[in-house]
């Protein structure tokens, strides 16, 4: 096959620093090329250096050459050409790839024109429409990105990519910020272009997995430099180099232990939950329509008892979680944590049960407040307490929480802008501990985390489960982080709970279609890699 | 990682003008200056000399000495509107995000109904009750400034209300209250700021425009509305009586609003991405 995009021995450096060393790879027509990093690791700057738009200052050497042409040190009249015909560029959010004031298609067309088409512009729209699964018969060109779904926006950012035949398509984090069952469709949809087309592509993810899906070979960097390179199954099979190595193992998720037997009591009982959203009005004098969040939800938890909940974006889980936690208050149904009904806040018998029942969110950079101390912000809910304990107690409760996420020894006074993203998530987790919780709700607590962090803050869970018999809702998209630390799951679609029972039972052994596609959708590695190596063996 | 921060020559200079300025507002208490406020019409419509630094006016006062005192009037009035702006509005705007509900629609259109009312109206109505005088001016440009505040605060404190540390602070059993200043407070405070040197500077020109038709602070204590505006019929003969009052509130006016801007870019470069 023909190499397409030929990349040798390219550096960057920004002042003294080198963001890039040595970087050498190869990507032939019809193939995809996987880059592997942590963040910072230097993928993205691989795929700036590539079009020429690197950050100010910053200088590149070494060569790349698309079919043939040198674009290191080609002049900006080249590079414009080469950008817009040559590489066609996808990247993580849809949403702000697009412009929301446009049509889907007029933004398509636009590509085109640029690129010379003057007749039938718009017969070829909609074709190239159509070819990334978006025919004008049910999505037409005259939409704008916001009557589009995440997954049907990133197609038309592909489609905008492709219109123009480039030489070579880069995709940084394409799928990162959808549902697992849109990404399989988004990688599936890759693929094929590739192939049809006979493009070169980049495909850069921190995801191991997703790359072992969709790449024939991929590279692994760290700190600016290719660590490992080479076919895909064999580098992922017989990895050579400690790092790779590393990051596999990251990929082995703890094993539990097993739940101790003996009856526990119920802790969190959620009956009927019906939770609906008023939407704006569709015609001035109108009915007012609603979504309906949650649909007749019931669920218990019980003591020191792992449960998973997983469900895609606008499967109600969220609202799940903010009922749960008294943030938000169902239209009908009750929640009752240890048997009593949550009242509104302010009163004794709120604040015992709410110091029963604490939360650990998403983003470590969202949820603490940058304008406070570490110290302040893990002493916060001890508010929940009606006499706040004196400062001293304080103090000494605050040290003994970050003792127990180990974080013993921090400077309270810090802010937490001086910690990375894995501290930051035990200081959150530090700060629901302090009130000696029973029931830990963890709502995608370790999907912003790299791969290596994850695998910690894991471990810290399991740690703590083992020590204080805390019981776990862990809400996640990841199903293979559920099966490692859920012994129950339940599985949430449009508002209602379609299914639960025994985690592993569930993920191997789907009844609802809903979860088949879910658990078929999900990038597993061992999966991926045992497909590829049947692969090529048949070669 | 971030390199130390060198405060910007705008900044600098700003607040150079204004330490200026407020050193020129306490010397005017001193008794000389009592002496060169007296009227002399021996010396009236002096030109600007080494006796008389800007000047005198038609009555024979010391023109120096009247911006000086002029100073005090300004900052004065100035300080104290902005003060009930930030006072009243930051509250306010705190409360309607934290809240929502009632509390936000009231502050709502209670704000488009100030900002639909011309000011100048406000003070004459307000003149016509209480006299005018500084407090009206106060008054008129205070209420002004109470909408700006609680606007500013009330728009980013909902984008606030919206992250994962504000549901965290509700989930630790805090009230509105405490959210409201413990949590949004902290983290609207440098816009407040950068907006009060901005609403400062806006004062002082609305102060100069309220003297200068009279509904300000009243004769015989000079401000610099209304020195332009007496300077205005002798403008012929005697033009520094309309420079140097102009000159005060120029230089006045481009010092806030220099150190507004300083200040803006300190607290941008301060928190990148914080926002994300």
């Amino acid at each position: 096959m023909t190499v397409r995009l030929q990349v040798q021995d390219l550096t960057v450096t920004l002042g003294a620093r080198r963001l890039l060393a040595g970087v050498s790879f190869e990507v032939a027509a019809g193939d995809v090329y996987g880059l592997v990093g942590e963040s910072g690791s230097g993928k993205s700057m691989t795929a700036l250096a590539l079009v020429g738009l690197l950050p100010r200052g910053a200088h590149a050497t070494g060569s790349v050459r698309l079919d043939g042409r040198e674009l290191v040190g080609a002049d900006e009249a080249t590079l414009g050409d080469v950008r817009g015909r040559g590489i066609g560029l996808v990247f993580q959010e849809p949403a702000t790839a697009l412009n929301p004031l446009m049509t889907i298609g007029a933004q398509v067309a636009e590509g085109l024109r640029v690129h010379g088409a003057t007749t039938a512009v718009e017969a070829e729209t909609a074709a190239v429409l159509a070819r990334v699964g978006l025919p004008a018969a049910s999505v037409p060109p005259t939409r704008y990105p916001h009557e589009l779904s995440g997954g049907q926006r990133q197609r038309v950012a592909i489609a905008i990519a492709i219109a123009a035949r480039p030489a070579l398509l880069i995709a940084d984090e394409p799928t990162t910020a959808l549902d697992v069952t849109t990404q399989a469709h988004i990688l599936a949809l890759l693929r094929t272009l590739v192939a049809e087309d006979g493009m070169a592509m980049v495909l850069i993810s921190h995801d191991l997995a997703v790359v072992a899906e969709t790449a024939t070979s991929l590279a692994i960097l760290q700190r600016g430099e290719i660590v490992e390179q080479g076919h895909l199954a064999g580098v992922l099979s017989r990895p050579a180099h400690a790092y790779t190595r590393q990051l596999l193992r990251d990929y082995q998720l703890p094993e539990l232990p097993p739940r101790l037997d003996g009856a526990s009591t119920l802790l969190l009982q959620a009956d009927a939950l019906v939770r609906d959203y008023p939407l704006p009005r569709r015609r001035f004098f109108g009915p007012r329509p609603v979504r309906r969040a949650l649909d007749g939800v019931s669920l218990r938890i019980a003591d020191g008892e792992r449960v998973g909940l997983v469900g895609e974006s606008g499967s109600g889980k969220s609202t799940l979680v903010r009922t749960l936690l008294g943030l938000d208050v169902p239209q009908a149904g009750a929640v009752l944590i240890a048997g009593e009904a949550l009242q509104s806040s302010g009163t004794d018998s709120s604040r015992r049960l709410r110091r029963l029942v604490q939360v650990v969110f998403q983003d470590p950079y969202g949820s603490l407040n940058p304008r406070h101390s570490i110290a302040r912000i893990v002493a916060e809910p001890l508010y929940l307490h009606r006499e706040r304990p004196p400062r001293v107690e304080r103090e000494r409760r605050v040290a003994a929480a970050l003792e127990a996420v180990g974080l013993g020894g921090v400077n309270g006074h810090a802010r937490p802008q001086q910690f990375s993203g894995g501290q930051r998530q035990r200081i959150a987790i530090a700060r629901a501990l302090i009130v000696e919780p029973r029931l830990l709700v963890l709502d995608e607590a370790v999907s912003a985390l790299d791969a290596s962090t994850r695998l910690q803050i894991l471990e810290l869970l399991c740690r703590l489960w083992r020590e204080r018999g805390l019981a776990y809702l862990f809400v996640s998209h990841d199903l293979a982080v559920v099966r490692a630390v859920t012994e129950r799951l339940l599985v949430m679609h449009e508002g209602r709970i379609v299914e639960q029972g025994p985690t592993d039972r569930i993920l191997d052994r789907p009844e609802h279609p809903y979860t088949r596609s879910l658990v078929a959708a999900t990038p597993l590695l061992d999966r991926a890699l045992a497909r590829r190596g049947a692969e090529d063996e048949s070669r | 990682m971030t390199p130390a921060w060198r405060p910007p020559a705008g900044l600098a200079a700003g607040m150079v003008v204004l330490l200026v300025y407020a050193a020129l507002a306490l010397s005017s208490l001193t008794a000389a200056f009592d002496a060169a406020l007296t009227i002399d019409i021996g010396a009236r419509l002096l030109a600007p000399s080494a006796a008389h630094w800007f000047g005198t006016d038609a009555l024979g006062r010391d023109v120096f000495a009247m911006v000086a005192v002029g100073t005090r009037a300004s900052l004065g009035v100035a300080l104290s509107s902005v003060g009930i702006g930030l006072l009243l509005g930051v509250p306010l705007g705190l409360l309607a995000a934290a809240r929502g509900g009632l509390v936000d629609d009231v502050l709502a259109r209670g704000s488009d109904l100030v900002f639909a009312f011309p000011s100048l109206l406000l003070a004459v109505l307000l003149s016509a009750a209480l006299g005018p005088g500084a407090l009206t001016a106060v008054i008129a440009i205070g209420v002004f400034n109470v909408p700006v505040f609680a606007r500013l605060v009330r728009g980013n404190g909902l984008s606030l209300m919206q992250r994962d540390f504000v549901l965290s602070a509700r989930v630790a059993g805090r009230g509105t209250l405490a959210i409201a200043f413990d949590h949004l407070l902290p983290n609207v405070a440098t816009l407040v700021v950068v907006q009060a040197t901005i609403q400062l500077s806006l004062a002082i020109v609305a102060e100069a425009s309220l003297s200068y038709v009279g509904l300000g602070v009243q004769p015989p204590a000079p401000s610099w509305g209304r020195m332009l505006n007496e300077a205005q019929t002798l403008a012929s003969g005697a033009p520094w009586l309309a420079w140097f009052p102009g000159l005060a509130l120029a230089f006045a006016v481009l010092a806030l609003n220099l150190v507004g801007s300083a200040l803006a870019a300190r607290f941008a470069a301060r928190v990148p991405g914080e926002a994300s």
